[in-house]
Order: structure tokens, then sequence, then C-alpha cells
């Protein structure tokens, strides 16, 4: 036994560090959906909605979005429709790269045929990691950030995996399907997701026949899309497979394959008739626990992860009494009193995407320094249209391990570092990744042969003239810029733009001190910005600026 | 909760009262594991060795006796009088000298015809199966190395567990707890900062009273900072005691095998390093391929286990080699072969009973074209999880599996 002092200061720390269980502190967060009153509408306010509904953004576009007032800046953020969106990556004409039928057939032989298949494969490769490069860029530039967080919110719910669908090009129509429904109606969303040919290959509908069913795609619409364990039976599964029977695509496009529908009587959530695949996900959509789960799911995802009972049951009313529009829900979930509550602020750990997205946005970097962020993200554990598996990413602590918040703080370091940093932080794999990536985005596509060899496995031996150098953060402009001289007005106004929390004494008093070390604030312009570099770099590699 | 552990967390968290600026930290001294045990020096270390593409076992293990093999192999098939006799019908691939004569020393165990039931024939399902010994892949969201960490070790704080050396991290690894450190190369396993800012990165990264998440944050990043001290510590004054080959922008292997060599050598807690070999999918051309695979798998191998005996470490490890598939019979009209089922595992160690397990598949009763398994990939699982790592292999791979005598 340890001896009783020791027992009862570990006790005491335990009750002072250990997370509460999840129903008790469900229970104390006394959150509401009252809307936050006017007082509490403050710059910090407008930087978290800005953080959790978007990717964040500079002290200015915090104080904008301020300024315009709670219901206005909302609505800023979610009524995108119609409005333009000119910086956003200029559309590629992503194609279909698999052989056609004839094509293939023509080839002959085996052999031919092999080669046609290799050939088909290494430029679809190349195509997917444009398509998530193309989709990292959006994330960047769009002046929508909401359409692309809630993007991502689908991505991770209804996933699908290139590993499994081996289409980019029905990747891509997948994203822009789950971009086109971002905030629209949750009901047309599910019905239009259902007979997407990546989800129908993915959740393997395309092999569900009648008399041969196959309960996939059936099992998964209840268990993660809309309903939750404990809310339907084995044997509703087996009978809502019967009604997806037929459920397949041709090409690029849904077929409803009518001799292999099973057209009899099923009974399904302990209704009979003979239900096609559209009236069961409607029969779905009118079980309680629907509209519960789905507002549980999008109040953990932008707020925190102890929504109470009394905030679940009133978004799953409002989405309810609007028949599954999105946006009313969210307006009620971005203008309540929960939402900027103590346990959501500055409480959630960054996903990869949103670290690197929201490192990019928030110190206004050229987007041209991020291509190869898929590259990044897929290192730190987010390989975006290829969730691990078909729950999504797990996110939370799950995105933290050593090596990995080692590498989070390198490579942020690398994209606030000065030009001689570039080398440090990623390996020379990593950088060759991003490298061929930069080509390849800039040549819109066209890999030149030397990259036939796939990408994974062949570090570049040199860097040839080709291809713009990757530019650098110019830290000095932005104090400048911003007239800040005196190092306390610098320290402020990057640690308002990068830490989501206030930063307590030490933090403060640890960055300050190497601000004017060696006897104080640099004077020339080398050594100036050789200090800001360091500054950031430091301000990145904190376990603080893991926190959204 | 054990004793250990109450005494290692409340040092842990009390250490963070106390003013730590005076002294130049080491945070080995830091982290939460401070007064953990000495490393358990009797415990025993799994390495495994994934061969990733789908090797082909035929030309691994030769059936050299059998005329279907060179009926079908008519391109890719390999001289008899070359094959390095394992007895009338089995042989090794003629670079595998090493492991030839591992293999006479009764240290080297080969399981035939390993599979698993409705065999998948893509890379992606197949090593999703291999990494979570589940027919459902990654229905099931841990890996079997994961899962045996977490079921063996819930007290444990250490953060080197597992140690996987490599770009991706396997599925294999996934865990809810012991969450694998991941690298390619030690020395890169680090802050990557200017050394001059390194006391302000320290300062801004040691343990801290705070709201729950931050504190706990705090607490990974103090032991990364151990975590990578030793790793690269022991990395860089390993002296090994057998010659390894050197490695190339190909393959690291022989790196990658020296590394876990010097971190078993540094008693570090880690129970399963991990480390891949890619390249396996010869769909043309097999020969000159496959020949360069052998060779350096038989010589990194054949270096690592010299070194470890002459380290004095032989008798803690245990190296398992794998592959998601073999290959068709029937080679393809590329002088290639195509994706096949069943194929050889490997295991290594002085443990091991050696020889041949479970038998040779046929090359004329097929499946499909492919060879039957023989046997079930997860009774080697079983054995290596229960009889070498001592863990209680039904708690990690949901049922029993058909006990096979590896150890």
């Amino acid at each position: 036994m340890p001896n009783l002092p020791k027992t009862t200061a570990f006790i005491a720390l335990l009750l002072l560090s250990l997370p509460a269980h999840a129903d008790d502190m469900a229970m104390q967060t006394g959150d509401t959906l009252e809307p936050l009153p006017a007082k509490d509408w403050t710059p910090a306010a407008a930087a978290h909605l800005l953080r959790r509904a978007g990717f964040g953004g500079s002290v200015a576009d915090a104080q904008r979005l301020h300024a315009m007032g709670l219901d206005a800046a909302v609505g800023s953020l979610l009524d995108w429709e119609g409005k333009p969106d000119p910086d956003v990556p200029a559309p590629r004409i992503f194609q279909t790269t698999r052989p056609g039928r004839t094509q293939y057939m023509a080839a002959g032989s085996e052999d031919a045929r092999r080669k046609l298949r290799q050939e088909w494969r290494r430029r679809d490769f190349m195509q997917f990691a444009v398509i998530r490069e193309w989709w990292i860029q959006m994330m960047l530039r769009t002046r929508h950030p909401l359409r692309e967080r809630m993007t991502l919110l689908w991505h991770g719910h209804f996933t699908s995996s290139m590993r499994d669908v081996r289409n980019s090009y029905h990747m891509y129509l997948q994203n822009t399907l789950l971009r086109r429904h971002a905030a629209g109606n949750f009901r047309d969303l599910l019905h239009a997701i259902s007979k997407d040919p990546a989800m129908l290959e993915y959740l393997d509908n395309r092999q569900n026949r009648k008399g041969h069913p196959n309960e996939n795609y059936a099992r998964e619409v209840m268990e993660l899309f809309t309903l939750g364990t404990g809310n339907y039976s084995e044997q509703d599964i087996k009978e809502a497979a019967r009604a997806l029977t037929g459920w397949t695509f041709g090409g690029n496009r849904f077929v409803f394959n009518k001799a292999q529908h099973d057209d009899g009587s099923k009974t399904i959530m302990g209704r009979t008739a003979n239900f096609d695949g559209d009236q069961f996900l409607d029969l779905v959509l009118g079980q309680k626990a629907a509209p519960r789960y789905l507002a549980a799911k999008i109040f953990r995802y932008f707020a925190h992860d102890y929504p109470n009972e009394a905030v679940t049951n009133g978004l799953a009313q409002t989405l309810a009494s609007h028949d599954w529009e999105l946006k009313p829900m969210l307006r009620t979930l971005f203008r309540s009193r929960a939402f900027y509550g103590p346990y959501a602020r500055g409480t959630q750990i960054k996903s990869p995407v949103v670290l690197l997205v929201g490192l990019g946005r928030s110190l206004d970097l050229d987007p041209e320094l991020l291509v190869g962020g898929s590259a990044l993200a897929a290192q730190l554990g987010q390989e975006l249209m290829a969730p691990p598996n078909v729950k999504g990413w797990p996110g939370g602590r799950d995105w933290i391990t050593t090596s990995i918040l080692l590498e989070r703080y390198n490579l942020c370091g690398t994209l606030v570092g000065a030009q001689q940093d570039k080398a440090r932080g990623m390996s020379r794999q990593g950088r060759g990744q991003v490298y061929r990536l930069r080509r390849m985005m800039e040549k819109n596509l066209e890999p030149a042969d030397d990259e036939a060899e796939s990408m994974e496995m062949t570090p570049p031996t040199r860097q040839r003239g080709r291809g713009r150098p990757a530019p650098t953060y110019d830290v000095l402009a932005t104090v400048r810029d911003r007239e800040l001289e005196a190092p306390n007005a610098i320290l402020d106004h990057f640690c308002t733009t990068l830490f989501a929390n206030e930063v307590n004494a030490e933090l403060r008093a640890t960055l300050a001190d190497y601000l004017v070390r060696d006897g104080g604030y640099p004077q020339n312009a080398r050594a100036q910005r050789e200090r800001l570099h360091g500054l950031l770099r430091l301000i990145v590699s904190t376990p603080e600026f893991q926190l959204n | 909760m054990s004793q250990n552990t109450t005494r290692r967390t409340f040092l842990g968290q009390g250490l963070a009262g106390i003013s730590l600026a005076a002294t130049a930290p080491s945070f080995l001294a830091l982290s939460s594991r401070a007064l953990a045990a000495e490393p358990a020096k009797d415990d025993r270390i799994l390495v495994v060795l994934q061969l990733s593409g789908g090797n082909d076992g035929i030309s691994t293990v030769v059936p050299h006796g059998d005329d279907a093999y060179y009926k079908n192999r008519r391109a890719t098939a390999l001289a008899k009088k070359d094959v390095l006799r394992i007895d009338e019908y089995a042989g090794f691939n003629p670079s595998l000298k090493r492991m030839h004569g591992i293999y006479g020393e009764g240290e080297l165990a080969i399981i035939q015809g390993a599979s698993y039931p409705n065999p998948n024939r893509s890379h992606f399902k197949a090593m999703d199966i291999w990494h979570t010994a589940d027919a459902r892949g990654r229905g099931v969201d841990t890996g079997w190395v994961g899962r045996a960490v977490d079921a063996c070790c819930p007290d444990v704080e250490d953060p080197n567990l597992v140690i996987n050396i490599g770009k991706t991290l396997p599925y294999a690894v996934e865990a809810k707890q012991h969450k694998a450190v991941s690298f390619t190369d030690p020395s890169q396993y680090r802050w990557a900062g200017r050394a001059s800012d390194k006391q302000g990165f320290e300062k801004l990264n040691r343990p801290v009273t705070a709201a729950d998440q931050i504190q706990w944050l705090h607490r990974v990043a103090v032991d990364a900072q151990s975590s990578s001290d030793e790793i690269r510590k022991a990395a860089r004054d390993y002296k090994p005691k057998a010659e390894y080959p050197r490695s190339n922008a190909r393959t690291q292997l022989a790196g990658d095998l020296r590394t876990v060599a010097a971190l078993i050598r540094a008693d570090l807690a880690t129970r399963v390093y991990y480390v891949s070999f890619g390249g396996f999918d010869t769909h043309n051309n097999q020969n000159n391929r496959h020949t360069q695979l052998m060779d350096t798998l038989d010589a990194s191998l054949g270096a690592f286990w010299a070194d470890i005996k002459a380290q004095g470490l032989a008798d803690r490890v245990c190296v398992m080699v794998f592959s998601e598939f073999g290959r068709r019979v029937t080679e393809n009209g590329s002088a290639g072969t195509d994706h096949g089922v069943a194929g050889p595992m490997f295991l290594l160690g002085t443990g091991v009973k050696g020889g041949l397990h479970a038998k040779h598949p046929s090359l004329t009763e097929l499946d499909k074209g492919d060879l039957k398994m023989s046997c079930d990939f997860r009774s080697v699982y079983q054995a290596v999880l229960g009889d070498w790592l001592r863990m209680e292999p039904v708690k990690i791979l949901g049922r029993q599996f058909d006990k096979l005598p590896l150890f």
C-alpha cells in the first residue's frame, strides 16, 4: 500500500484533473440554446465563431465579423448561396480515367489489358492526389469557409474511401455532392448520398440484389448515418437491405435495376409495406431517434463533446420542425450560449486539416505555401478521402501521439519558418511529395514521364529548375503593415491571432523573453525577421496551439 | 490500480508544482513515467516484418520436387540445382542463404500455406484482414498489435510500447490506449527547431496543472521529448556487433532493422517493433526484381539476427515475417505473377520450434488457380501472442484458433 499522505494527494489531484464522466459533464455544462447576450458578443467570441464555423482568420477578419453583430455575423457565414467566391481554385476538368469497356475489350490480349489497367491506375492515382490538393486549396481560398467545414463534416459522416472506391472521379463527384448539400436539407442529402456511385461502391450496395441481399449499406444507414446503435433491430437491417436491392450505378450515374429489386412486402420499424429504398430512408428519418442523433453529432463537431439533454432536444426539434432543413438549426447553434460557453471555448483538439488550413488562414499565408497540404495532413493522420474506416476519424485525443505531436510542431514550424528552415521538419520523402504535387498542380495534371512510378516510392533525387520555388511567409511585412513596433504589441498580435485561449502569464513571459533575448528586440531587419520566425515557430510548437 | 501506477502518476503530476527553472530539465526525469520500474529485462519482444505487395511464396519456399512447379512457372521458375534444399520437396530461394543457415540451426520456423477463409485479392482489403486479424477488416477499429498491448498493459504509462519504423502507420498498430510511436529515421524524431531556441521550446512544453485538455497535451509533449531523447540516443550510440548491408534509396530495410536492434539493446519498454519492406507486387519480369528483394531480405534479416545473437539478446527476440497474400500458381504472360492466396510465414528466434509447419499447399488441387490455405494465419498470431509474448490470445483475437506448436 502506498502511504497515506501520498494517497490523499493523489486523490485530490485526480479530482482536479481527470475529466468528469461524460454524463456528469453534460449535467454540469449549464449550456442553453438561448441567444448569446449582446454584451458577450466580443471580438474573442467572433474569433471563436470564425475558428469553428470556418478555419479561423486574421485579427482583422474577426473584427469585421464582430462589427456586424451576432445575427449578421452568423448569417454572413451561413448564407453563402448566390454570393460570389472568386478566389477559389479555377475549376479543373476532372474526368473519369477508367478505360471504357469497348476500349478494354479491344485491347485483345490479357497482357494488353493488364497494361491498360496499370495505366489507368497510374493516371487515377495522379488525379486523386490533385483532387485532394484542390480541396485543400478550396478550404484555404474560399470566402465561404463554413461550406467547406460542413463538407468536411459530411465527409467524416457519410464516409467513403478511395482505398475501396478506387475511382478518383467518383470521389470527386461525391465531394461535390456533399458540398452542394452542405447546409441544405438533410433528407435530400441522405437520399442523394444513398444514390452516389462512390457510396454504392464503398458500402457494397452495388452487390445488393434480389435474393442475394448485401446488408452493409442498410446497416450503416441506421447505425452511423441516422439513428445510432440501439434504435433498430437486426431484423430491421435484413428487411431494409431488401428495400435497397437494385440500387446500383453504371458509369458515373445511379441506376435503379428493377430486375434486381425485391418488391415484396417488408416489415421495417414495425411497419409493413412494399417499401422501396426511398421509402425506407424516409421511414428512418421519421424515427424519434433520428433528429436527436444528428443534432448531437453536429453539436459535437462544432461546439464540444458534452451536449446536455435540453440542447440536444432543442436542436433536434428545430431540425424536425423544419423538415430537416439544416440552416435554422445551425443558426440556432451558432447564436446559442452553449456554443460560446466555457466548455466550447478553446477546448477542441484541431484536426490536421483544421490545423494546417487554420494556420494558413489566420496568418494569411500564400495558399501556394500550402500546396502539398493534403500530403502533410495525411502525414499527421488525416488522409482526405481515405478515412481509416467507415466511422470516419475518431478525432479529439486520437489525433495526438508523441511522434505526431512533434510532427505537428515541425510541419507548422516549416510553414511559418524562414526559407533556410524549410529543410527542417519535413522528411526527404515529404519534401519530394510536396514538390511533385506542386508541379502536378502547375501542369494541370500532366505527369512527366519520370513520374510514372508511384509517388509514394520514389523521392526525387534532385530538384530541377522547373517549377516555381516555394514562397515564404513574409513575417516582417505583416508586422510593418500593422505598424507594430513595440515587442509587446507584436507579441499581442500573434498571440491573439494564433491562440484560441487567453494566454496565461507563464506562456506569455516565455515568449516575451524570447522576443527580447540577447540584449533586446533586434534593430536590423534581417535579425528581426529571424527573431520573428523563431517566435512563430515556438508558438506553433506548443500544446496550447493545438487547441481550437 | 497498482501501487506503481499510483506512484508514477502522483509524481508525474506532483512535479508540475515544483519549480524547474533552475535545472536543465532532463525530460526523462519529468515524464509521467519518471519512477517507472526499470525496464523488465526479461520481457520478450516481437519484431513484425511486413512484406508489402504480396510476396510470391512459391519463389520463396520453392517446391522444387514438384513437376507442376516447373510446368506452371516456365519463365519464373528457379533452377532445381540452385534451390537451397530443405527436403525432397521444398527449398529456399537461392538468395536466402543466411536464412537457410538459420534454418539449419533450428531457429527458423516456416509456416506453409498461411491464409484465411474467403481470401481477398485486393492489396488493401487483404492487408486490412492481416492487420485486424478479422474478416471484417477495417470494420474493426483496432489492429491486432494495438489490441495486444492495450490488453496486456493497461497500467503502463510508457509511450514506447509499440514502435513503427516507416512512412505510414500500419493499421495493425491502431490502438485505443497505447498508440504507436512512428518515425522513418530515428534522428528525425525530434523537435526540428534551432538549437538556440531549444530552451524556450522546453519551457513551453513541460508539465502544467491546467484545464483537463491542456494538461493532457502537455503531458504528451513531455512524453514525446523523453521518447525522442531515448530513441535518438539509442540509435546514435549503437555499436552493432554484425555488419549490416548498406541501405540505399530503394530499401531502408537494413537500416530499419539496425534501428530496431539499437532500441532493443537500449532496453526500451517496447514490446512490439513493426517494420515494413515493400515492392513485392511483381506482375511483370518478376525474376530480377524478386531476386533483389530476396537478396535484401536475406542480407538485412541475416545481419539483424547475427547482431541480436552477438548482443546476447536472442532469447528475448522473435521476428515474424508475413505478406498479405501469395501469388497465382501459373505465371502470367509478362513473366510475372498475379495476386494469389496462400503463402509462407516465417518465425525467427531461439525460442522457435524450427522446421516446416503446416503442409505445403498442393500445386494441382487449386482454388480458382490459387493455392489453398493449409493454416489460418491467426493460428500463428495466437502462438506468438500466447506462447511467445505470454499474453491472452483469446482476448485479443476474439476466439480460439487451431493450436500450432511453434514455440
